[in-house]
């Protein structure tokens, strides 16, 4: 059967498909996540039962209650899902660009690049906004890609010459980013140490506008590119063969790719780093529960990825509460057994 | 009608020159094979046609337009490539491959019109690949893979279809199977084929128009029952062989002379079987 949603306007000239079953699938990650925000925001050294936290999101209730779920904890729990729904696209595309399901930014060096410039900024350049941190990491980003690319990609290239190159820079990347916590002031250092680990941990109305505005333009752009994606996941030859400008396009989707895992890492941190966690493995669960990697695979990841980040916050909250774990430790714990799993089950990557 | 023509061809690897100086024209509504041995530049020489290289020297036209100054996508509409072995991403199933055919007929806001979903549906009956549309790539055999292919490229709409081995790695009856489907194609909707073939008696078989490339100089070019003679294969394989009339299509057959399980040679070929027998 055929299980796509057609929808066809005369005016103005407009057509697209639509796969069903992403289209539920996503509902029902929405409605899971959801419940998992409503929970998260409830938990705390002042809990909130579910019905008051859903009234005081409403505006109703009790006026303590609303400013604790309003002010307090809503942005933790947005921004957890904002990162995890950007790393999750940036990696749907750097797989389906790569080929090979281990080329997540974490873990070919994207994040790695978005660190160093993120912790150079924190420790050497004490006096400085939080709002040029997104730029740094992007520009560490950016420039890691840029080295890939030239390496890797240039004469046209394998995904795991790719992965390997990329595990080389993150290692480099690493090892400067060792050398700056070294010699840094001590106490910029616990800053950039505390920042390193990844975590939502007093995220404010501020810095969650400020990650949406990022956002808001580099994921449509990724929605845009995603029916260039598809054509370039079958290969460079086809790709061509059915008018592709490969070289162009997969560009604009490589920096889309950087773009949206630089603006979360300056936000909640290298969560996940070096092993990869959402950017690795939400593409993975999109495909097992759409089925395919093609059709859909970047809104559900997208939603799965969010959904991941925002439950690894409840998980490091409730743990060992009343001590709270970062995420970005949960995202580790889970994210390296997950890349072992993958490498052991894959002859061929 | 469309044409496709190479003119003062010439191709390289990196440094490595494979085809220098070549003229050919494609004859319009037929299938060509590319014949010859292993790095003669008959792949070479068809992913320069279909634009995958750039050429050194040269140009290959597209009804008198060189195909490196049009937009990739304008010669997407007008030309079709299925590369060798080409792989598909884990899950995908036939229709979305075939659909993906439809690409270079796309634009931003017109992602799915009618023409695309009718093109689609005729590409799978073509191919009678519509009771496996929903099934994963992976879950077929290799020859129901490859036809899954030949539908994209189908999908595609294009005046010429280019193929590279459309056959390797599959058995002889998904081979002949492939075979018989590209020649419907082209005697039915008069698509221009040109394919590699590495089976001579194949390409004999199957094509109109033959193209014998040797160390990425075309030796002979032709019908098959024109150029496929002793000598050519002699010329362009490097081996000995006897040219009989294939009993079932008619067209030239060649059975290759080895170092061993030769019979003593009789110039009645029916002599031959008979020596075998003693």
């Amino acid at each position: 059967m055929n299980r796509w949603l057609v929808i066809r306007l005369r005016q103005p000239g407009l057509s697209f498909r639509l796969d069903l079953r992403a289209v539920a699938i996503i509902a029902i990650l929405g409605l899971l996540t959801a419940g998992v925000m409503v929970i998260n925001i409830g938990l705390g050294e002042y809990p909130i039962s579910p019905p008051d936290v859903i009234r005081a999101l409403l505006g109703t209730g009790d006026e303590t209650q609303r400013f604790v779920v309003q002010t307090l904890r809503v942005p933790r729990t947005l921004v957890a899902f904002l990162v995890g729904g950007g790393l999750a696209v940036s990696g749907t595309i750097l797989q389906g660009l790569a080929r090979n399901p281990l080329a997540a930014p974490e873990i070919i060096g994207i994040t790695a690049g978005a660190n160093l410039a993120a912790v150079m900024v924190v420790v050497f350049i004490t006096s400085i906004s939080i709002t040029i941190l997104p730029f740094a990491a992007f520009a560490g980003a950016i420039a890691v890609a840029a080295v890939i690319y030239i390496l890797a990609w240039k004469q046209g290239s394998t995904g795991s010459r790719l992965v390997l190159i990329g595990i080389g820079i993150g290692a480099i990347a690493h090892a400067v980013v060792t050398l700056a916590l070294a010699e840094g002031d001590i106490y910029q250092v616990t800053k950039a140490l505390t920042w390193m680990t990844g975590s939502v941990y007093g995220k404010t109305w501020e810095e969650f506008w400020l990650l949406l505005v990022w956002l808001a333009i580099f994921t449509p752009m990724a929605f845009l590119l995603s029916g260039q994606l598809n054509v370039l996941r079958l290969g460079d030859d086809v790709a061509r063969g059915l008018g592709s400008r490969i070289e162009w396009e997969r560009g604009l989707l490589l920096l889309t790719s950087v773009a949206l895992t630089a603006g979360p890492v300056a936000v909640a941190g290298p969560i996940g780093y070096p092993f990869g966690f959402v950017g690795l493995m939400a593409p993975h669960i999109a495909v097992r529960l759409t089925g395919s990697a093609h059709s859909g695979t970047l809104a559900v990841a997208a939603m799965a990825g969010g959904l991941i980040l925002v439950l690894s916050d409840l998980v490091g909250r409730v743990l060992f509460a009343p001590v709270e774990i970062p995420c970005g430790a949960i995202a580790a714990a889970v994210g390296a057994p997950y890349l072992i799993y993958l490498l052991y089950r894959s002859r061929n990557v | 009608m469309a044409t496709l023509r190479a003119e003062a061809l010439s191709l390289a690897y990196e440094k490595t020159m494979v085809i220098d100086g070549l003229q050919l024209a494609i004859p319009t509504g037929r299938i060509t094979a590319l014949v010859g041995r292993n790095g003669s530049g008959k792949s070479t020489l068809l992913r320069a046609l279909a634009r995958l290289l750039k050429p050194q020297g040269g140009a290959v036209f597209l009804d008198n337009v060189s195909i490196f100054t049009m937009s990739t996508r304008e010669v997407a509409r007008q030309l079709g490539i299925l590369p060798q072995s080409p792989s598909a991403p884990e899950g995908v199933t036939v229709r979305e491959l075939v659909a993906q055919g439809r690409y270079p007929h796309q634009r931003w806001l017109q992602r799915w019109s009618k023409d695309d979903e009718e093109m689609v549906e005729r590409a799978l009956v073509a191919t009678s690949m519509t009771g496996l549309a929903d099934r994963p790539l992976e879950t077929l055999s290799g020859g129901q893979r490859q036809k899954a292919w030949i539908a994209m490229a189908l999908a595609q709409e294009t005046a010429f279809m280019l193929l590279d081995e459309p056959t390797t790695f599959l058995d002889i009856a998904h081979q002949m199977e492939v075979l018989d489907l590209l020649y419907d194609l082209n005697a039915g909707e008069g698509r221009t084929v040109v394919m590699v073939l590495h089976d001579l008696n194949q390409a004999s078989r199957y094509a109109h128009h033959l193209v014998a490339l040797r160390e990425g100089c075309v030796v002979a070019e032709g019908t098959p029952a024109e150029i496929v003679t002793e000598d050519l294969v002699r010329r362009v394989f490097g081996i000995e062989c006897r040219i009989v009339v294939d009993p079932v299509a008619g067209t030239p057959l060649c059975v290759p002379v080895g170092r061993h399980g030769t019979v003593e040679r009789s110039d009645d070929h029916a002599a031959g079987l008979v020596g075998m027998k003693r």
